[in-house]
């Protein structure tokens, strides 16, 4: 898999300004927007992550919180969200990344996990879906069934937080379409969260150009890492590198420089064919971000679209921040 | 039987398959790396490992490198070189291709097989290990890191031989690699008791 530069015209310019066209002044938002193509590397299972965004829909400050709803009095979410298509809540302050299904006046409701300290400036977007990404009619040209059997086709591998919700698409009458692998409902509307690494494992003989379009977010990220194997996005298309990403404050580091004691960063080759792993040491001599392997030092390694992080430190679930880099805060 | 009903039986036949990406590597820096050394204890420089499926019913009557690799079966390109990697000696660090683990054939145990050779069939000395188990859930990624807390030897020895990886001074525990061929169990016992007849003999 390999990631191609953003183009910065695009970017710089920010030419694709997003109107959410709401009566409220807090819902109008612009920004810089661009897109990037990724590589899906043909007979592999590619980890991606959506780096560009859906346009932001409101912002504002939340005025208060429960342990599942978090309220801004100044909007109405019943007007200016859309019933049934998922929304992403950034926290401004902690990088913290809220799913949203449903809100009611000027309540968002149901929601897994609120802080009081979420209490704070947000911004609020639409989740990208499989449709958003891959093409409601699979335009990204994954190798597709014709029997609806997902053995035949590529397969796109969804994180649903107890392993993956698998889609493929199918041209078969009467199951045409993107469908879930397992129960084979229509996965079209299947929502993506950027914080989470794709997996896509194509089927066919030539490698894949996905394009993604979208906003560039500039406000620091949360990547919820799990027990074990985390598959994750890194959320900013351009420039970020495991030095100045700020993953360092967040992982579980070696004082020996003995990579199994740490936390490992997984970076897929350009090629799918495996992974690069570094890790933080903080062993005179020996400091900084390393491969793993050959113990280099690593800080300007550049972070690609989908990256793992094995908790090897201590064993213990926490939020690895990521930060993007400084000149985003010029656009 | 509806179309839709052979659609799901087809699905929930062919959804198990994943990807696996397995590293191994006993390269754990300079404090805490325990090198592979030979039966004199030095550093293997440019030595063979691999990992796959060891027949380990073979372990009794190896005789030669080339029974050694006879009875291994690399998994998915899963190879590598054993010496000098940075500064650190004695040193491996491999990866499998990454394939879909359901075309490759390997469940069970997984088995490290380290020579002192270019390929297992030219090495005189060995070393094979149990290090884990393959995977058996959908896609998966995983770094073994071998030491002698998580692999079990089933030829060699770990702790016999301590040795310095680095530059900083720490001594560490080695994977010491045996002669092959290494006199299975059996033949010693065999030798033994051909050793008490002789004797009762006398």
């Amino acid at each position: 898999m390999k990631a191609t530069t953003l183009k910065k015209a695009a970017l710089v310019a920010g030419s694709l300004s997003f109107l959410a066209g709401s009566a409220f002044s807090q819902s109008a938002v612009s920004g810089a927007g661009g897109y990037e193509t990724l590589t899906i590397n043909a007979g592999k299972f590619n980890v991606l992550g959506l780096r560009l965004h859906e346009p932001q829909v409101v912002s504002g400050t939340f005025d208060a919180n429960t342990g599942d709803s978090l309220t801004d009095n100044d909007v109405n979410f019943t007007d200016v969200l859309t019933a049934g298509k998922r929304y992403l809540v950034e926290i401004a302050d902690s990088g913290t990344v809220i799913e949203v299904d449903a809100w009611s006046g000027s309540d968002l409701t149901g929601l897994a996990g609120v802080e009081a300290a979420d209490a704070s400036d947000y911004t609020i977007r639409a989740a990208k879906t499989i449709g958003d990404v891959f093409g409601a009619d699979n335009s990204a040209g994954l190798t597709s069934s014709a029997n609806a059997d997902p053995s035949e086709a590529s397969v796109i591998y969804v994180p649903n937080g107890s392993g993956f919700t698998q889609v493929f698409y199918s041209t078969l009458a009467g199951f045409s379409g993107w469908l879930d692998a397992g129960t084979f409902a229509d996965a079209t509307d299947l929502p993506l969260n950027y914080v989470d690494g794709l997996i896509v494992n194509e089927k066919g003989a030539d490698d894949i150009s996905l394009v993604v379009t979208g906003m560039v977010k500039t406000t620091s990220t949360n990547l919820p890492v799990s027990d074990a194997f985390t598959y994750l996005g890194t959320a900013y298309p351009v420039g970020a590198t495991l030095g100045n990403s700020g993953l360092a404050d967040s992982v579980s580091a070696s004082a020996n420089a003995d990579p199994s004691e740490a936390d490992t960063v997984y970076l897929p080759k350009a090629d799918a064919s495996g992974y690069d792993q570094y890790f933080f040491s903080t062993l005179a001599g020996f400091d900084g971000w390393l491969n793993s392997a050959t113990f280099a030092a690593a800080g300007d390694v550049e972070l690609t679209s989908g990256i793992i992080i094995s908790q090897n430190g201590t064993g213990a679930a926490f939020n690895a921040t990521v930060t993007p880099p400084a000149f985003y805060a010029d656009l | 039987m509806k179309l839709k009903h052979v659609v799901a039986t087809l699905a929930a036949m062919s959804v198990s398959a994943f990807g696996a990406s397995i590293t191994v590597t006993n390269n754990q820096g300079p404090v805490n790396t325990q090198s592979v050394v030979d039966n004199s204890g030095a550093a293997v420089e440019g030595g063979f490992a691999a990992i796959g499926t060891f027949d380990v019913a073979q372990l009794a009557t190896l005789s030669s490198g080339a029974d050694l690799d006879a009875a291994f079966s690399v998994f998915d390109g899963a190879t590598g070189t054993v010496g000098t990697q940075t500064i650190f000696s004695g040193v491996y660090n491999f990866s499998n291709n990454g394939a879909d683990i359901t075309t490759t054939g390997f469940s069970g145990p997984i088995h490290l097989v380290i020579g002192n050779g270019a390929d297992l069939a030219s090495s005189t000395e060995a070393a094979i290990l149990e290090i884990g188990s393959f995977p058996t859930s959908e896609p998966a990624v995983s770094t073994i890191f071998v030491n002698n807390a998580t692999a079990t030897p089933f030829l060699g020895d770990f702790d016999t031989f301590t040795f310095q990886p680095a530059t900083i001074p720490r001594q560490n525990p080695a994977l010491r690699l045996a002669a092959i061929p290494e006199p299975s169990s059996s033949l010693l016992i065999g030798l033994a008791g051909l050793s008490l007849l002789i004797r009762r003999r006398r």
